[in-house]
């Protein structure tokens, strides 16, 4: 199952993720000045494989990429990861997420919009979130 | 006390929905064991050797008396009526339902009350000295900066899947009662030349199977600076800390391979390079929060009060006065405000495992507090309570209510004062019972005389070399270890904790368990055989050194 993040919401594509664009892949313990020095592709997704859904060096590598290159095509986080780890990994920047395809779809949308208020401004910060840089409320 | 805001309780509600969705998920058997563990793992939820255990956060051990009260019940409506103050300043119930756990985490959530991050590979609980606020060496109050990495910390997206645990201590007084040298990462609040605020920081220490004291990394960090900086250690710790080995995944051994120097390079460089401008600390976001921590309206004329003679109460018996004198000296502390003190409760005790305290007690500590501490508890690393702000003339009043509900042990910081690990008795991991030989100590030591006389003197007990009983930096460390498929115990001796931390050298061969308490007796009376007038056991431990103990428990074998 592929999931993406798009300008009309979530999109839940049931159809098996060869059918998309595979894109370039990389694995999650890639550094990221690694993956920008082969060049950042244009159109195809950028796609980060996770060997295990414990590994947190494919949260920062996407967050780099999206804050210190400037990367602005497609993420999409494919391999171990988990359908509760959703809403973080898109904190990080990934707008795309494979799954197996038993995944329930009411499960993946719960997950993505499980938090409407965060403390971190990281990438895609929900609309509530904690202003440390001023003393005013939020 | 700090009080939620919008933001914070709609985080820690959402994240009660999110367990409840997850645990009924896992019921249904749609989640498997495997993908359920890292999940109740950030919520606090282990399973132990004979039942779960859920592990509620007391961020930095400050508690209100209300908090107190629904500890209280939750303990009795889901547990045994029992709670476990644990050496990061948290509290464990050792035999919650997994069924139960979202109900648990949904009443916590109405005090404002979590278990968020409390175990797996993340952030932990912040900790720090149980007088902030109050000690009359603070150079600022270290609460407010707890609160913050708190809340930056909670649910951070980059960082919850570290490659161990994290955990990080700030100090806010000129004395060291954090333990800042053991923590993954330690923080002293200093001033630098010209009066402004920052932090000293220090990464790589711990204890566990490599026990180490961390290194300085800056000499000032200018506290808006804060997050940004602990954000840049942490990505460069999330990088490259080892995930292939999880005995060698902790941030201390990444600093050891690199060498502080340049490891403090690699930190540096990702600070200038990747620092997000809108995690900087605006003056008023840090007074805001340093409000939160105003000091209660403690009463003019209680400066006064210090110069009237205490009197112990007069229906005591001689036995009771003299309870009553030790327990002014050792339980209670000196408080930066004339008229006022900090009152321990010592959860310690021949009836009592270290650190349990049952429901019935917490309501009373929570009506203590409102009568005579302005609403609030502190928890200890060491395992105890502490009233934070006691009127001086009270003390016989409370010592008396002490005293009567079984509460008012004298013996903070004494040999029977034990940091000790859950052990065999809860934990599977261990290689020994910690509990019962706190016991057999207690019982031994149970003469208050004999114990004063011996003065400071700090005895952790570990039930395997994951250290969570501080063995280490204790005078006299316990660590239990298998021999042949038996409990053995390793006697160390020598460490410290506070400013000039020491870890414990090996004594000899480990012994059999009976052969625990007599050699923990012989090594005291090597002690008392050895010292000078008023010389506490740690410098008569460094005057002599480890070869004089060794020879006199070798005299013995
Ligand atoms: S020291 Fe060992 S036995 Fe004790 S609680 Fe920690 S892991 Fe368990």
């Amino acid at each position: 199952m592929l999931v993406r993040m798009t300008d009309r919401g979530i999109v839940v594509d049931a159809a098996s993720v060869d059918a998309a664009s595979p894109g370039r892949s990389v694995d999650a313990d890639t550094p990221p000045e690694d993956v920008a020095a082969a060049g950042l592709p244009s159109a195809e997704p950028l796609v980060i494989r996770f060997a295990s859904a414990g590994d947190g060096r494919g949260f920062t590598l996407a967050r780099l990429l999206r804050t210190r290159w400037s990367y602005t095509g497609a993420l999409r986080a494919s391999g171990a990861i988990q359908v509760d780890q959703l809403f973080f990994l898109r904190r990080c920047g990934f707008d795309e997420f494979e799954l197996p395809a038993q995944v329930d779809a009411e499960t993946v949308r719960a997950s993505l919009l499980r938090f409407q208020a965060a403390y971190q401004p990281v990438v895609n910060d929900p609309a509530v979130l904690r202003d440390w840089s001023s003393g005013g409320p939020e | 006390m700090y009080r939620y805001d919008s933001v914070d309780q709609a985080i820690v509600d959402q994240r009660v929905a999110e367990f409840r969705d997850q645990t009924e998920r896992y019921l249904r058997g749609e989640l498997s064991e495997d993908a359920f563990r890292p999940l109740r793992l950030l919520n606090g939820l282990y399973y132990q050797r004979y039942a779960p255990m859920l592990r509620i956060a007391v961020p930095y051990g400050v508690v209100s008396a209300g908090q107190v009260r629904t500890l209280a019940h939750v303990a009795r409506i889901y547990d045994r009526g029992v709670g476990h103050v644990t050496t990061r300043q948290n509290l464990q119930l050792n035999h919650p339902r997994v069924e139960d756990v979202p109900d648990i985490l949904a009443e916590l959530a109405r005090v404002e009350m979590h278990a968020i991050q409390t175990s797996g590979n993340c952030v932990r609980n912040v900790t720090t000295d149980p007088m902030a606020g109050v000690a009359p060496d603070e150079i600022a109050d270290p609460r407010p900066y707890c609160e913050l990495i708190r809340q930056w910390a909670t649910l951070h997206p980059e960082f919850l899947h570290l490659p161990r645990k994290f955990k990080i201590a700030v100090s806010g007084a000129v004395h060291d009662r954090a333990t800042v040298r053991v923590h993954d990462v330690g923080l002293r609040i200093v001033e630098n030349e010209v009066g402004e605020r920052g932090f000293e920081v220090w990464a790589g220490g711990g204890l566990g199977r490599l026990p180490i004291l961390s290194q300085r990394v800056r000499a000032f960090l200018p506290e808006a600076e804060l997050l940004t900086y602990l954000e840049a250690l942490l990505r460069v710790y999330n990088r490259e800390g080892r995930r292939d080995n999880k005995h060698k995944a902790r941030i201390k051994v990444l600093v050891k391979a690199r060498g502080i120097e340049d490891f403090r390079e690699a930190v540096e460089r990702e600070y200038r390079q990747g620092r997000d401008t809108r995690l900087r600390l605006d003056p008023a976001r840090i007074e805001a929060v340093h409000q939160a921590f105003a000091p209660p309206a403690y009463a003019d004329e209680a400066v006064d009060d210090d110069s009237i003679p205490l009197e112990a109460p007069k229906a005591f018996s001689e036995g009771q006065r003299r309870r009553w004198r030790y327990w002014l000296e050792r339980n209670v502390s000196a408080h930066r405000v004339r008229g006022y003190r900090a009152v321990y409760i010592a959860l310690k005790g021949v009836e009592r495992p270290p650190g349990d305290v049952t429901a019935d007690e917490l309501e009373r500590v929570a009506d203590w507090a409102e009568r005579y501490s302005f609403g609030e508890v502190r928890t200890t690393y060491q395992q105890n309570l502490v009233l934070p702000d006691v009127r001086r003339r009270d003390l016989p009043a409370l010592f008396e209510e002490l005293e009567s509900a079984g509460l008012a042990e004298p013996t903070i910081g004494l040999l029977t004062d034990p940091i000790c690990c859950p052990g065999f008795d809860y934990c599977s991991l261990a290689n020994a019972h910690s509990i019962p030989v706190a016991r057999a100590l207690q019982e031994r030591f149970a003469d208050l005389d004999h114990v004063y006389d011996l003065g400071d003197l700090r005895l952790n007990i570990s039930g395997c070399m994951n250290a969570c009983g501080h063995h280490h930096t204790a005078q006299i460390g316990l660590l239990g270890v298998e021999k042949q498929g038996r409990s053995w115990y390793q006697i160390q001796i020598g460490g410290a904790d506070g400013d000039a931390p020491a870890l414990g050298k090996v004594l000899g061969p480990a012994v059999p368990a009976e052969d625990v308490v007599p050699a923990v007796e012989r090594v005291v009376e090597h002690y008392l055989a050895q010292r000078r007038e008023g010389e506490s056991f740690r410098s008569t431990f460094q005057r002599i050194g480890l070869g004089s103990f060794r020879d006199a428990l070798a005299e013995h074998a």
